[in-house]
């Protein structure tokens, strides 16, 4: 006989109220010892919290490397190579680059710190002037997102597009002047917020301004290579450090994004390996409260299996009541997390030019508390089974 | 009589443990046969083998030889497994110390042992309700153990037991626990369910005013039985 399998709705409503009943007697039992399992929560809770937290600075330099890459990713930086590393030099060597294959355009830069008196600036990323020629501007910055405004056009000498956070600094708009470098230059263009402090916090000048305020006339310290094609970036840096590799360091975009990943890898796994050191210990307190919680409940295991629950149903309910107490102590790590990551903006914003460096994320929240609840789901997996597996004899026995 | 009117049949049943070097018989060739209806009591000295008797009777243990027949199906040599459904759908328990579920309401412990068989809430409600109204705690469904007095505690658990309708219900000194008056409602409202609904009971007991209600006495001592009387209950 063929069974026909539809969706039975009662029996859906059925299961769904069962598991809520089920999800309620967990909760009770965890209520029956209110201050152990306070306490277990607790330690779930400082460790999820750290993992939290630590994970929000991660979450922070990953999005912010990400969007630096994403910008600038298609052109490739070229530094001049002198007899004592990196140098500035003359603007007519990047000539040498412009008869590679799959070059586009090459302009040189200039980069200075513009100076500021405030003794609170943040200390990750310092203001920094970009000194580039205004035709080349497109090339160069092209993919960042405008907030208002446009780029650098050519023949420009007296205007400015600067970074999101240096005119929210400065409360500057499309149109006010600012002078940078005892110049003063009509902001023509504002960018969106890049999370990326290098741009950001920059200024985009006409190279002349900057080669004039520094008394360097016809001096760069880099060079932009733009490629023919985006996709040949990499070929475009490879052939700069083969042919020219005594006078340019090219940096493939790919390369960069590779050391900074590495870098990043890193610093990820130690703060990460120490969060998650500190969320191990609190699955070993839910182990610890489990094995407690199951020694004093053998009396009422005995009596579940006699009126007919299988050793599944016993690890089922144990098992759920650890992952609960996991994610309780997630949710609330998180929530914590949350309120710590707000206070250290706030206070970085306002002491260190609107620095933040915590950003917890919807997605690192859910991960989180998927993670403490996983973690007390684990911790819960022997001490369940030792109840499942109990002998139920020996179990009615006890007092 | 009709073997379809068999609810319990024990041949031979042996359960032998070891206690450090010793051989301890706890049951000792036990041939039992208890119908359907039926209303016993098993008596005896603490040592004489009744617990062993019950945990074999109940799917609980197995035996070391011999054969226990629940319902017609001989559960010795059953896998753990299948043991379990015999005690879901064949068996209901009372025990001394009444053992409800300390975080559940009356209706929620009554409700345990349908869950357990994963029958759907709504035919839990109404058969563990009707369980509930059988004991005569039809109103107190709602409250949780510690709000009820023993006797009512002892009937929650009889509910519990009844709401499967198994062939039998053992009973572990169901009054144990309670005062003599009590004790008398327990036994009295056991007696009831056994008349109306036809229930089957095996009531462990070592009083024996307890076991006067009964119809059938079974004196065990030292794993054997002893004596097997038919009596006129009182």
């Amino acid at each position: 006989m063929f069974r026909v399998k539809s969706i039975d709705y009662n029996s859906l409503h059925s299961t769904l109220n069962s598991q809520l009943i089920k999800m309620k007697e967990s909760l009770l039992n965890l209520k029956r010892r209110k201050l152990r399992t306070v306490l277990t929560i607790l330690g779930i809770t400082i460790g999820i919290f750290a993992l939290s937290v630590m994970g929000s600075l991660s979450e922070y330099l990953t999005n912010s490397i990400d969007s630096g890459i994403r910008y600038t990713g298609d052109i490739v930086r070229v530094l001049p190579r002198g007899s004592f590393g990196i140098e500035a030099v003359q603007e007519s060597l990047g000539q040498k680059l412009t008869t590679l294959p799959h070059v586009k355009s090459v302009t040189g830069g200039l980069e200075t710190q513009i100076d500021s008196s405030d003794s609170n600036s943040n200390p990750f990323s310092a203001k920094t002037a970009f000194g580039i020629n205004p035709e080349s501007a497109n090339d160069v910055f092209g993919k960042i997102p405008l907030q208002d405004g446009r780029l650098l056009q050519k023949d420009e000498t007296d205007t400015t597009v600067l970074g999101h956070n240096l005119a929210a600094q400065s409360n500057l708009k499309v149109g006010d002047t600012e002078t940078i470098k005892d110049t003063k230059l009509k902001v023509v263009g504002i960018f969106q917020p890049t999370q990326n402090n290098q741009i950001d916090d920059a200024a985009i000048v006409p190279l002349k301004i900057i080669q004039k305020a520094t008394n360097v006339p016809g001096i760069v310290s880099f060079f932009v290579v733009t490629p023919d094609q985006p996709e040949n970036a990499d070929l475009v840096a490879k052939e700069v450090n083969d042919k020219y590799s005594k006078d340019f360091n090219a940096l493939s975009p790919s390369d960069l994004k590779k050391q900074i990943q590495q870098g990043l890898l890193i610093f990820n796994i130690i703060i990460l390996a120490g969060a998650g050191l500190a969320a191990v210990v609190g699955g070993f307190a839910t182990i610890n409260t489990m094995i407690m919680s199951i020694s004093e409940r053998t009396r009422e295991i005995g009596i579940k299996k006699a009126i007919g629950a299988s050793n599944r149903q016993i690890m089922q309910e144990f098992l759920l009541e650890s992952a609960l107490m996991g994610f309780l102590g997630g949710a609330i790590a998180v929530g914590l997390g949350k309120l710590a990551t707000i206070a250290i903006n706030a206070f970085t914003a306002s002491h260190a030019n609107g620095l933040q460096i915590f950003s917890l994320t919807p997605r690192l929240a859910l991960l989180s508390i998927a993670f403490a609840t996983f973690l007390g789901a684990i911790a819960g997996i022997i001490p369940a089974i030792s109840a499942a597996r109990m002998n139920i004899v020996n179990a009615l026995r006890t007092e | 009589m009709n073997e379809n009117n068999v609810a319990l049949q024990t041949r031979d049943l042996m359960k032998h443990y070891h206690q450090g070097d010793a051989l301890v018989k706890a049951l000792d060739g036990v041939d039992l046969t208890i119908h359907k209806g039926e209303f016993t009591s098993i008596m005896g000295r603490s040592g004489s083998g009744k617990s062993t008797l019950l945990n074999m009777l109940g799917a609980l243990d197995r035996p070391s030889d011999g054969s226990v027949k629940i319902d017609g199906i001989d559960v010795a040599k059953l896998s753990s497994r299948k043991l379990v459904g015999i005690r879901r759908s064949k068996i209901g328990f009372v025990f001394q110390q009444y053992n409800l579920v300390p975080t559940l309401t009356a209706l929620e412990n009554v409700e345990l042992p349908l869950k357990y068989s994963g029958i759907s809430s709504k035919k839990r409600l109404q058969q563990a309700t009707k369980a509930l109204e059988e004991v005569g705690l039809g109103q107190r469904t709602r409250h949780r153990p510690q709000q009820m007095s023993g006797g009512e505690q002892q009937r929650v658990a009889i509910a519990r037991a009844l709401v499967t309708k198994p062939a039998i219900i053992l009973a572990d000194e169901p009054t144990g626990e309670v005062d003599s008056h009590t004790a008398e409602q327990i036994i009295d409202l056991m007696k009831k369910l056994n008349q109306e609904l036809g229930a089957t009971f095996i009531i462990v007991t070592h009083d024996p005013a307890v076991a006067q209600h009964t119809n059938r006495i079974i004196m065990l001592s030292d794993g054997r039985i002893e004596s097997d009387a038919k009596i006129d209950a009182k």
